[in-house]
């Protein structure tokens, strides 16, 4: 008899071996949630204490006033405050870089690094919040029909900052395209601004990089603070309006 | 001090009051459950204070040492905590520009982040750069997708991790963006960029099949969805086995819960993805048990649970 119990005990203790053998963690329940970091919360005492000095030698060269923004701007497709005053900087400086007629200009709207400028004072480290990038202006010179196809790319985008051009968004293609007021001309050459990056065929635009560059030499960051200083020389205050450059059809 | 005791107490008292799963405590004496909890970033660009309190989108949010306060805290009333980065660490304010993302990564490993995979705005020091970086950093970077052979990051990345914590083994690897047409080639120089889901799929075969690893999670920077057919955190999902998780980056989408999605096998995958600037930290409590693995297809549940720290 209790040989037979021994033997049924062997065989229930070796198939719980090897269940437990077979038996694996698994997650049974998943909990999300989100931790908004605020001002509420007190900061890492070391944490500061460790960037701080950083942030001290940082300051003395990005708290440094330049300009009075007169509204806030902000970043939206397809046009906007913020996206058309930096394609007019990027129009106006390279023009006056190279010393020659630009008729447009267009930047990458990933380019601009802040959705916003509040109003009041700019700074140095605006600048760098907008364009931390050491990108440079260019130049190149464009047909009238690549800057149409441009523009179809453009379209597809959802519309990017751009400056001396205007179109309507139709069906994800580029209609009603003017330059400078007038409508596009297929056969004729235009000049147009850009920074490097799209130039060397960045965010997509591949065909860019077959084009000659006429090189400024000159940072985008650098032509910002340099167009804030001349319009606070000037009197005048930073300002920024839509003008229906691009635009949906109704 | 007073602000900070009241802090951590509402803390302590919101976290036991909201957590279904229970203290670690309890679990201590039952070995046949397990917690986790992961905590993510992705896209922090460099972002090492708070924005201004005049900002009009984010006034006054985010900043590392806020973000290193609530880790710290977390840390403390969990059993095990894994800390991870979806790439974009670098670039967007002079911090980076004058400091060459040393900063970053002195901060990540103060903060104690476990792995971070790599974005495309991590190659903007250059390749040399980010060599240099990843040898700086106390934590492993893992990519799957990304063939460095012949640059100076080459032997540096890691295809996939196994991270251990108590009895939960931990499975990670990592896919990042397509760097044609959108980092500059001086930049990423002769990186080869392959296909994700392939590469993630080879390393997610290993994770389970050879490691047997409890969980497993992509850190990606492919991005969360597209309109064209550009492979995304949505695709990745759908077309691959194996992954529990994805913790994406690169589009700076604000998730407000993490987005599920069916894989090949039907299986459930959770993609979720927190914004960028670091101003807040996605948080995944796991709850695990010790059960025979044939049974376990989709018996996980989430319980979304958005709140607001420091309030």
């Amino acid at each position: 008899m209790l040989k037979n119990y021994s033997k049924y005990i062997a065989f229930w203790m070796l198939a719980i071996v090897v269940f437990t053998a077979c038996k694996t963690y698994v997650p049974i329940q998943e909990k999300f949630s989100l931790n908004k970091i605020n001002k509420t919360i007190i900061a890492d005492s070391a944490t500061l204490a460790y960037y701080l000095p950083y942030k001290d030698s940082l300051d003395k060269i990005m708290k440094i006033p330049l300009a009075e923004l007169a509204e806030d701007l902000s970043k939206k497709m397809p046009e906007s405050t913020l996206g058309n005053m930096m394609a007019d900087i990027l129009k106006l400086k390279t023009a006056a870089y190279t010393h020659q007629t630009i008729d447009v200009a267009i930047l990458n709207y990933g380019g601009i690094r802040t959705p916003s400028l509040s109003k009041g004072t700019l700074m140095v480290e605006h600048a760098y919040l907008l364009m931390p990038f050491d990108n440079y202006l260019v130049e190149q010179i464009l047909t009238g029909q690549q800057l149409s196809d441009y523009c179809d790319s453009l379209a597809i985008k959802g519309g990017w900052p751009v400056a001396g051009i205007a179109f309507v968004i139709k069906n994800k293609k580029a209609s009603d395209i003017r330059v400078n007021g007038i409508p596009i001309d297929l056969k004729k050459n235009y000049s147009v601004a850009t920074n490097d990056y799209l130039a060397n065929g960045g965010d997509g635009m591949t065909f860019l990089k077959t084009i000659p560059q006429i090189q400024t030499g000159k940072l985008y960051r650098d032509a910002i603070i340099e167009y804030w200083k001349e319009q606070t020389k000037a009197g005048k205050k930073i300002q920024s309006n839509l003008e229906n450059r691009i635009r949906y059809a109704e | 001090m007073q602000n900070r005791r009241t802090f951590i107490k509402q803390s302590v008292l919101s976290g036991a009051m909201l957590t279904a799963i229970g203290t670690p405590l309890s679990l201590l004496a039952d070995n046949t459950k397990s917690t986790l909890t992961i905590l993510h970033t992705n896209d922090v660009h460099s972002h090492i204070e708070p924005f201004a309190d005049d900002d009009k989108k984010y006034p006054g949010l985010g900043g590392a040492a806020q973000r290193a306060a609530i880790i710290h805290e977390i840390r403390k009333n969990k059993e095990h905590v894994l800390l991870l980065d979806a790439g974009d660490i670098f670039q967007g304010t002079p911090y980076f520009n004058f400091f060459n993302g040393d900063i970053e990564i002195d901060l990540m490993n103060k903060m104690g982040y476990d792995a971070a995979t790599i974005g495309n705005h991590d190659f903007d020091g250059g390749i040399d750069g980010l060599a240099k970086q990843i040898s700086r950093a106390n934590f492993p970077f893992v990519n799957c997708n990304y063939d460095f052979t012949s640059t100076p990051v080459h032997g540096k990345v890691h295809k996939h991790i196994i991270i251990k914590k108590g009895k939960l083994k931990i499975g990670i690897t990592g896919c990042g963006v397509e760097l044609d047409g959108l980092v500059p080639d001086k930049l990423y120089t002769s990186t080869k960029y392959l296909d994700p889901i392939s590469c993630v799929q080879e390393q997610v075969d290993i994770l389970k099949h050879n490691e047997k690893c409890h969980l497993i999670i992509c850190l990606s920077h492919l991005g969360y969805q597209y309109q064209s057919t550009k492979i995304s955190d949505i695709i990745l999902a759908q077309q691959t086995n194996h992954i529990d998780v994805i913790i994406g980056g690169h589009t700076h989408t604000f998730l407000d819960a993490p987005v599920s999605q069916k894989n090949k096998d039907g299986k459930t995958v959770y993609i979720n993805q927190v914004g960028w600037a670091g101003i807040q930290i996605g948080q995944l409590d796991y709850l695990f048990e010790k059960k025979f693995s044939k049974k376990l297809s989709n018996t996980q549940t989430v319980i979304v649970d958005k709140k607001t720290r420091g309030k």
